[in-house]
This record gives C-alpha cells, structure tokens and sequence, in this order.
C-alpha cells in the first residue's frame, strides 16, 4: 500500500502529495521524539506523529520518509504545507488518535 | 482483555508485574508527556519510549494502568524503583515491528 | 585549466534560487571570536594618584589616544585626549588624574562577541573601549583597529585552509571528484530555520547520485550537528565540505562550552530543558548519532568558550559509476 493509501483508509485528509507517493510502504514509524526518528535507516517509510511542526518534516526528509501523518486531530501551522511542498513529502492529517492510527495501518497492511 | 493476555500476545517482557490479571481498557501512544497527560484514557496501556520517572508520575495521575517501553529502551533503575512504589504494571517490549 | 576542471571546482556552489550572496565566513568569524580574542592586552595605564601631564606623556610615547585609571586589574577611570586639552585650557595639567579622568564609560566584556562589539562601535562612537571580565577587573582595550587586524588574520588562515583544500581536486569531471562548500549560520533557538541547511545539503547531495546509504549518513549528521548548535549552543556554522569522496561536516559555535565531553556523546545523556524536549528534541542522542552513521568523528570543546564537531563520511563511487562497470557482458 502507498501513503495515499493508507490516509484513504485512516480517512485522513491528505494536504500536500509528495514525490515518491506512489511507492508501497514497508515501514511505518510513530513517534513524537525526532531523535527517534532519525535513528531509522529504512527506506520507504511512513512517520506517524502527533507532533504538528515543521521540524517533523524536516527530520522525515532527512531520514527519507515518504511521508508524515499527524494523527490526534491536530491542527497544522501553515508553514508546514509550505514546508512540504519544498521538501516534497505528502502530508495529511488524521483525527485519529495515535495508537487507533496504528492499529488501523497495522490492519491494512497484514490484510495484504 | 487482562495485562497478562497482552503479555503473552504481544511477547513482552515483564519488568514488575504486580497485577497480571488486571483489565487494560484501552491503548495509548505518546511520546510526549504533555500529551499523555491531556488525554490517555483511564486504565489503559501506556506504549512509549520515554524511559524515566516522569512517566511514572504522570501514568499515575491519569490513571493508567501498565507502561509498555518500547523501541527496546531499558528500565532505568530508579523508573523501576517508582512503580514499585506506585505499584504499576510494567513491560519491556524488544521487538517493535507492527505486524509488517 | 581545462573547461572539465573548471566545472567541476564549484566553490559555494548552491542549488537554490536566490542563493545569499554575503559573507557567511565574515559573519560566522565575528560570532566566533570573543573580545578576548581580538583585544590589546599590554596596556599602558596610569594609577589615579598619577598627574595629567604623566598620563599624556604616556600617549605620547605609546602613540595611544587614552589612558585607563587602574590599579592592581581595579578599573577607575579613562584619560582621554579630550581630556587632555581641557586641563591644559584651564591650567590643571598638574592634577591628580582621577579629578579629571572620565568615569562615565562605556566597558565592554572579555566574552562578549566580536558581533555584540561592533553595535557598540556603531551606537556611541567612541574610539575604544575598555574590556573587563567578569569580575570587573580590567583586561584590555579594544578598538576598531584591533577588530580590524584579528579578523584579516582569521580570513588569512580560512583561504589558506580552503586553498589547500582546492588543490587536492582532480581534473575528473565525475560527480565524486566535484568540490562543494558550503557554510550556513545557524541561530539559537531559531526553531523555523532549524534543519534548513540539512535538508539544503540532503537535496544537492540527491542530485549527485550518490548511493542512498551515504547520503543518509552525511545529512543525518547535518541535521543533528544543525539542531546541536540551535539547541545546545549560542549559535555558530555548520560547514558543509564535499570533495574527492570524502564529506566533512563542521559545526564550530562560540559557547557555552561542554563540560563533559565524554558524557555528552553517550547516548541518552542531554542537558535540553523541557521546553525543548517538548518539541521533539533534546533527547540527546544527538551527537551518539552523528558518530554512529560518521566514518571519523572529532570533537573540541572548553567550558567557557566555544565547541567544533567535525563528522566525517567517506562516500562510496556514484550510482553511474558503479552501473557502468556492471554492465552484463
């Protein structure tokens, strides 16, 4: 499945669509600690966080993300869909909190 | 379901279990206190990677019932030593891949 | 030099629109140094018992244009030139210094930065200043000249660093050959920029082709350098050196110094508030990454003064390279 995706079946609104939006996911991260984040070396990936700053974009590029799902229902600073867009990663929101977000992607992908 | 259920599904390792037959109402992740604070619901599982006692307090204040350390962070000795005294649940998870 | 050679020695080559065109060096200088650093030391001064017709005598003969009143490092006063003339108007050349000496004065501080210093060149237009530390004893005087001379020495020992550098490139005309620095101030705290310069240098070096591993490495190295310097220090550069293979990333800032050098670079270990932390960062796992995914991994660093970090990451051929020798037979 690609980000796309799975913010279609999160039913998270997608905000900007990145490059590389349609290559099929093969790690999923959650996590609000960016020092986390970049402790991940795979490929491919998409970043679960309820963390709505541009420093999460930044980070997921830097890691190679494919893209970002701010979860819980927050709401983003405009600077992030700038921030996105630059960067060229798909970006959306959910209003899900964290762990329901997880449990849902976790679903889809072992219904594959 | 009761915390030992989710022990053995998931595969956790225990830390300190003083309860294992208590219910888990729910799941929580957050890596952020603030947050946890604001919204974990009561009696559920705690998963996160912040390993020190301020998860502790904040766990017992709104009522959580287990802390699962994931991404296989260690306990550190005084985390252990306050949910000892607060008499939580706790759980070391070492593998963290969800189902993919 | 071959139109090959030419091309490929790109200095401050930028892959952005609207690329800055003023002197990071410059600017990254006059952060780094402190007032310490660029000030006169031996002075000549005066005690205050000493007569105004000594303290010009003392100009004369030192060819300066003030005097400070001190008395074992004890700061008292400045006699001026200014002063001078008046006493020799109203015929008191013969008093005591400390009658006629200015008190009212602007002093700098030994560890303000060379930046802080020149606002005050700028605000009161005063020839020189004296500099004490921190507890109040006088250290030196600095005065535009001063600030002058340091910084041509300072730029002197950048372009011989960078010349040496610009010799070790080859004629090549291949993407591992080609030379690149770039520099990038960062700020304290300057959480909308922070990362900037790391996503900057993660996009040219796509551009490259370099392997996906190596790129990675060299950005997730930036990045944790960047945030170091906006989280951790006073503000400082973060270098960005690309030449023959080899990536150098260098993060110099001009305080506050680690104490612990060992202890900062364990994994887990942080002094970030929870503010900080709050954003996601702070963690302080930050410079146990950089030497994880580093080849080389160097750090300097005083209590007091200023941090370098220098991560290294030895880059491996370019896809084109390595595509072509592969090629089935």
């Amino acid at each position: 499945m690609t980000v796309l995706d799975l913010a279609e079946w999160l039913k998270a609104e997608v905000l900007v669509v990145g490059e590389g939006s349609h290559r099929a996911i093969r790690r999923v991260v959650a996590s609000d600690l960016m020092s986390d984040v970049l402790l991940v070396d795979d490929e491919d990936m998409l970043l679960l966080t309820s963390l709505a700053s541009d420093q999460v974009l930044r980070t997921a590029q830097i890691v190679g993300a494919v893209g970002v799902i701010v979860v819980n229902g927050k709401a983003l600073p405009s600077s992030m869909v700038a921030v996105a867009n630059d960067l060229r990663l798909t970006l959306a929101t959910c209003s899900l909190p964290k762990y329901e977000a997880c449990v849902a992607v976790a679903r889809a992908l072992s219904a594959l | 379901m009761t915390l030992q259920e989710i022990i053995d599904a998931c595969g956790l390792e225990p830390v300190h279990i003083p309860a294992a037959a208590v219910e888990i109402a729910a799941g929580y992740t957050s890596d952020l206190l603030s947050d946890v604070m604001a919204h974990c619901p009561e009696g559920a599982a705690l998963i996160t990677v912040q390993n020190h006692v301020n998860t502790v307090a904040v766990c017992t204040l709104v009522g959580a019932r287990a802390i699962v350390l994931a991404h296989g962070r260690a306990v550190p000795a005084d985390m252990r030593a306050a949910a000892e005294r607060d008499r939580r649940s706790w759980r070391r998870r070492l593998a963290e891949e969800l189902g993919l | 030099m071959s139109d090959k050679a030419r091309r490929s020695i790109a200095l401050r080559e930028s892959s952005d629109a609207g690329a800055e065109s003023e002197p990071l060096v410059l600017l990254e200088l006059i952060q780094r140094l402190k007032v310490r650093d660029v000030m006169t030391r031996k002075l000549a001064t005066v005690p205050r018992s000493a007569t105004l017709r000594q303290a010009q005598m003392l100009m004369r003969e030192r060819k300066i244009s003030g005097v400070p009143v001190e008395e074992n490092g004890r700061f008292f006063g400045l006699v001026s030139v200014d002063d001078i003339i008046r006493a020799l108007v109203a015929g008191t050349i013969d008093d005591p210094c400390h009658k006629h000496m200015t008190t009212k004065l602007v002093v700098l501080e030994d560890d303000m930065p060379v930046a802080f210093a020149l606002r005050y060149f700028d605000r009161y237009h005063y020839g020189r200043f004296p500099v004490l530390n921190r507890d109040q004893r006088l250290v030196g005087i600095v005065c535009q000249r001063d600030i002058n001379r340091a910084l041509l020495v300072e730029l002197t020992h950048e372009l011989s660093r960078l010349e040496n550098v610009m010799i070790q490139t080859s004629d090549a005309d291949d993407a591992y050959h080609v030379y690149v620095l770039r520099e990038f101030p960062v700020v304290k705290y300057d959480f909308e920029n922070a990362g900037k310069a790391a996503n900057q240098i993660k996009k040219v070096l796509q551009e490259k082709r370099f392997s996906p591993k190596d790129i990675r490495r060299i950005a997730v190295a930036a990045f944790e350098l960047e945030m170091n310097l906006c989280v951790h220090s006073d503000g400082g550069v973060l270098s960005w050196l690309l030449a023959n293979g080899r990536a150098e990333i260098i993060a110099r800032d001009g305080g506050p110094g680690i104490e612990d050098v060992a202890w900062a670079c364990r994994d887990g270990t942080s002094t970030a508030n929870e503010w900080i932390r709050s954003m996601g960062f702070g963690a302080g796992m930050g410079l146990a990454n950089v030497k994880r995914v580093a080849d080389e991994f160097e750090i300097a660093s005083k209590k007091g003064s200023g941090t370098t970090v220098k991560a290294v990451i030895r880059i491996s051929a370019p896809d084109a390279l390595q595509g072509a020798s592969q090629q089935p037979g």
